[in-house]
């Protein structure tokens, strides 16, 4: 037996791809008179199985289709419901106010309690309110120009303890639950998105002084490079959105 | 060309009967089709290097196919599934590359 290095897998696979099979090239042919049959039966099987492979995977894309139509279809119904929900909600409230401002009217004790539930529905930001304020509005001085959420946090806390009631960023009015945080690049007031210009105005029982928020405006415009602006004036406050 | 009678009667069965393949079944699908083309090509081949034998053809037809589904059910229970029906693949479709090269040089001498 002569020397003969063996194949490796690669080159068997390539070389002898058939081999396997079949009996070496030049060994007779043996083809016996009904070839054809067999013939048949394998072309018919093979095509049967694409055939048969290629509907089935049309059916499941087809399938998962409408599971997917259908579910978009619930969420639509749901997000619907949600809403009509919401509105009967206000429509309520809206009632429970008229009939107990009707009711608190009729007694003394009522209309001091009616001054107080006025106060309160303010402080709450349940009511919108339009009085005389202050805006501050922090923007962009340059490219460089940071401002975090904690520095945002950092001035309205600083209009609270100035004596502010009520207090709304970019229209969104703060209440003791709204929270201003960051979620990558964005700040979000309440869950929602706000953009530069940031402009936090306020309203309180004695007039906002301008100037005792100089110090931290300037160490905003030393540190991020914000630029601020502060405008004494009348300020409409919306009421705070009531959650879903 | 009388097997081309058994192609036209695969697709025809395929899409009159439109069998519905059961869940457990339908990962042997495609890797019985690329077994099954494997082996038709390599008939082909044979049949140009005049050593075609239809004995040999339904055997491995038969065999590949099986061969190739048992492997991956094998590879299935023992939670490599993917991994095999991809080495069957790439065997198969190398065993298909090189018999279509060679009935290519046949016909094109190139």
């Amino acid at each position: 037996m002569s020397e003969h290095r063996r194949p490796n897998l690669l080159e068997e696979l390539t070389q002898q791809a058939y081999l396997s099979d079949y009996p070496p090239a030049g060994e007779r042919s043996e083809v016996r008179a009904k070839w054809w049959v067999s013939s048949i039966i394998v072309a018919t099987i093979l095509t049967l199985l694409i055939t048969v492979g290629l509907t089935s995977t049309r059916t499941l894309a087809v399938s998962q289709q409408t599971q997917r139509f259908a579910l978009i279809d619930r969420v639509r119904a749901q997000e619907n419901s949600v809403n009509e929900l919401a509105a009967t909600n206000a429509a309520d409230r809206v009632k429970i106010k008229v009939e107990s401002q009707a009711q608190l009217a009729e007694s003394q004790t009522g209309r001091t309690l009616l001054v107080a539930l006025a106060q309160a529905r303010v402080a709450a930001g349940v009511t919108s309110v339009t009085s005389r304020g202050l805006c501050i509005t922090l923007g962009q001085a340059s490219e460089s120009t940071s401002l975090t959420d904690r520095d945002l946090q950092g001035v309205v806390n600083m209009v609270w303890r100035n004596g502010a009631f009520a207090v709304a960023i970019n229209n969104e009015r703060l209440t003791s639950r709204s929270a201003i945080r960051s979620a990558g690049g964005a700040i979000l007031v309440g869950y929602r998105p706000i953009s530069m210009p940031y402009r936090i105005c306020a309203v309180s029982k004695k007039p906002l002084v301008p100037d005792s928020f100089s110090v931290l405006l300037s160490h905003l415009r030393s540190k991020n490079g914000v630029e601020s602006q502060v405008v004494v004036q009348t300020v409409t406050l919306p009421a705070a959105q009531m959650p879903k | 060309m009388i097997p081309v009678l058994g192609l036209i009667v695969g697709v025809v069965l395929g899409i009159v009967l439109k069998p519905d393949v059961p869940l457990w079944l339908q990962p042997y699908l495609p890797i019985a089709v690329v077994a099954g083309l494997d082996a038709v090509l390599g008939a082909l081949r044979a049949l140009f290097d005049g050593v075609f034998s239809d004995r040999v053809f339904v055997i491995s037809f038969a065999s590949n196919v099986v061969i190739a589904g048992v492997l991956v059910f094998l590879g299935d229970s023992l939670g490599v599934g993917s991994q095999i029906s991809t080495g069957i693949v790439i065997i198969l479709t190398l065993r298909i590359f090189s018999n279509v090269a060679a009935i290519r040089r046949h016909f094109f001498k190139a």
